[in-house]
């Protein structure tokens, strides 16, 4: 199984390009951080590599397979996509937006299987959210409704996960939290893409790291290399004495 | 489970109004006249039950689970408790198809015309309601666009009316639009029955892509909902479900605003577990609604079942706007 996949893909709202010509190959699991200033087109990266948009030009594959013309459900099954606006228009019980994950493998007039029931069991409580089950969405925290929405996209089973600032709004030991849980998902195989803002992130957790700058990439690598000081120089304009490290930071 | 326990309570309730309905009135009935009816009897009890009373409640009954249905699913695809068939202008679109269908003379020359007329009325306000409001429509836009559509419908509708030929066609189509299930036949049922039916099963297949679309848009996507075909079922099942009822029953309003609020909390929230019971909650409330109007209708004096909705619903419009607003920031 190999990730997703760009070749010489394009994508415009309108005249505006908003990626242009991007060439990238995910081809073994593991964490993959989307960093770059605002509006250099990461949220369009991850909605083409999650199949929500097609590119105007180019295409975009997953294990081989392009995605435009892959029937929804297989896409589905294939690709786990977490949005950025973690909202819930009811005010549903956990348990319910978890089992939401499961809809691309559910059949038509049949309920949960125990497969499903695993599956939404397995991603509650690797997020530990398992205890709040039966909570409603919207009497939780933040973190919680962070963790929740994780635990959804996690239920899904995916190989591949996309996923657009998941640590938006959260204070640092919930980031760190996702991430730990993101970390995990990739030793188990799965194949990661998340967009951060706080590059510590990134270079903490990311086996690999793209940076994009107005729909291309200017930096490509391991943290080390593509967080150095001339990227953050050229591409975000602050300078960072021998590049973004992380900080020596535990969860005690 | 909650969802089939809230259904057969829902069923019980609807047995006893629909009992009620039927043997409640200036003519006091009972089961033996009812037995009476069924076999065919040609007794004036008989006669009342089965020509007046049965037809009355079956199409109070078709005409509610529409509405009931359609706001559960409306509600649920514009994820947005204020969305409701007579709110948003679907009513008002399927009056001015039937309006149209009465003043062409088209419900003359063939009895579906006017029931068809109702959906294809329906169906265009839908679709002037998607076009406005667009995709994840604000609860603002939603209104403004429902306000829109109804302004629309209004007008055409005041222009037929205003070209009427005659007093006599102008009280015709007023009391018609007023909504009422007085006039209530076999016929009625016929034509509205297999369109209300086929709607709500077509609502009924959105189930699944409506609870998905509780997280938005590109997360039901991703889940593998296709957008396209849900709009269309949507479009398609509101038509025939709401635009069925209100060709053979005039508009009337507020139904599927208030029983999805009233039963959204019995199901935990959950857009797709809310679907059965608002069209079980719309058939007993018109059941009610229609007995208590023809209880307190004096003779010479009817009170118009949609007047009597409008005036319980409104008040109740007004203060879910209100507390949606306190809740929203």
């Amino acid at each position: 199984m190999s990730g997703p996949q760009f070749r010489n893909a394009r994508f415009g709202y309108g005249s505006r390009l908003v990626i242009d010509g991007l060439d990238l190959c995910l081809e073994t699991p593991g964490v993959t951080a989307l960093v770059g200033p605002n509006g250099a087109g990461k949220s369009t990266l991850l909605k083409l590599a999650a199949g929500l948009l097609a590119p105007t030009s180019g295409r975009v594959f997953v294990n081989g397979r392009a995605l435009a013309g892959m029937p929804d459900r297989d896409r589905a099954r294939t690709i786990g996509y977490l949005a950025p606006d973690g909202r819930s228009a009811w005010p549903v019980t956990v348990r319910t937006i978890v089992a939401l994950g499961r809809a691309p493998w559910l059949k038509p007039l049949r309920r949960l299987s125990g497969t499903d029931e695993a599956a939404i069991a397995r991603a509650m409580d690797q997020t530990g959210v398992t205890g709040l089950a039966e909570r409603r969405f919207d009497t939780l925290s933040s973190g919680e409704r962070a963790r929740v929405l994780l635990a959804r996209v996690l239920a899904g089973e995916t190989p591949v996960l996309v996923l657009d600032e998941p640590t938006a709004a959260l204070d640092i030991r919930h980031q760190l939290g996702v991430m730990e849980i993101l970390r995990s998902a990739a030793a188990r195989g799965a194949h990661v893409v998340v967009a951060v803002h706080a590059l510590d992130l990134a270079a903490r957790y990311a086996d690999r790291v793209v940076v994009l700058r107005t729909g291309a990439i200017a930096a490509d690598g391991a943290p080390a290399d593509a967080l150095g000081e001339d990227v953050m120089r050229d591409v975000f304009g602050i300078s960072a004495p021998g590049g973004i490290r992380p900080t020596p930071l535990d969860i005690p | 489970m909650t969802g089939f326990r809230l259904i057969l309570a829902l069923a019980l309730l609807l047995l006893v109004a629909a009992a009620l309905a039927l043997f409640c009135g200036d003519a006091r009935l009972n089961p033996v006249s009812l037995g009476r009816a069924l076999s065919g009897g040609e007794t004036l009890d008989a006669l009342i039950l089965r020509e007046l009373r049965l037809p009355r409640l079956l199409l109070g009954v078709l005409v509610g689970a529409g509405l009931g249905g359609a706001g559960a699913v409306l509600q649920g695809f514009f994820r947005n408790p204020l969305a409701d068939p007579g709110i948003v202008g679907v009513s008002a679109s399927a009056g001015l198809g039937a309006v149209s269908a009465l003043y062409f003379g088209l419900s003359a020359a063939f009895a579906l015309a006017l029931p068809l007329a109702g959906v294809a009325g329906a169906a265009a306000g839908v679709a002037l309601l998607f076009l406005i409001a667009g995709r994840g429509a604000s609860a603002t836009t939603l209104i403004l666009a429902g306000v829109a559509v109804n302004a629309m419908a209004g007008a055409a509708t005041a222009l037929l009316m205003n070209l009427a030929p005659n007093p006599w066609a102008l009280s015709e189509i007023a009391y018609w639009l007023m909504g009422s299930l007085t006039d209530a036949s076999w016929n009625e049922v016929m034509f509205a029955g297999p369109l209300i039916a086929t709607g709500l099963t077509v609502l009924l297949t959105a189930h699944r892509a409506i609870d998905a679309l509780s997280l938005g848009e590109d997360t039901a996507r991703s889940l593998g909902i296709d957008l396209a075909r849900l709009r269309l079922t949507v479009v398609t099942g509101t038509a025939l479900a709401v635009g069925g009822g209100v060709a053979v029953a005039g508009a009337i309003g507020f139904v599927g605003l208030i029983v999805p609020h009233l039963l959204r909390p019995l199901v935990a929230f959950r857009p797709a577990a809310l679907i059965v019971p608002s069209m079980l909650g719309g058939a007993l409330l018109i059941t009610l609604a229609d007995l208590f109007a023809r209880l307190i209708s004096g003779p010479g004096m009817p009170l118009y079942l949609g007047v009597l909705t409008a005036l319980t619903g409104a008040p109740f419009f007004l203060w879910l706007v209100r507390s949606t607003q306190r809740v929203a920031p």
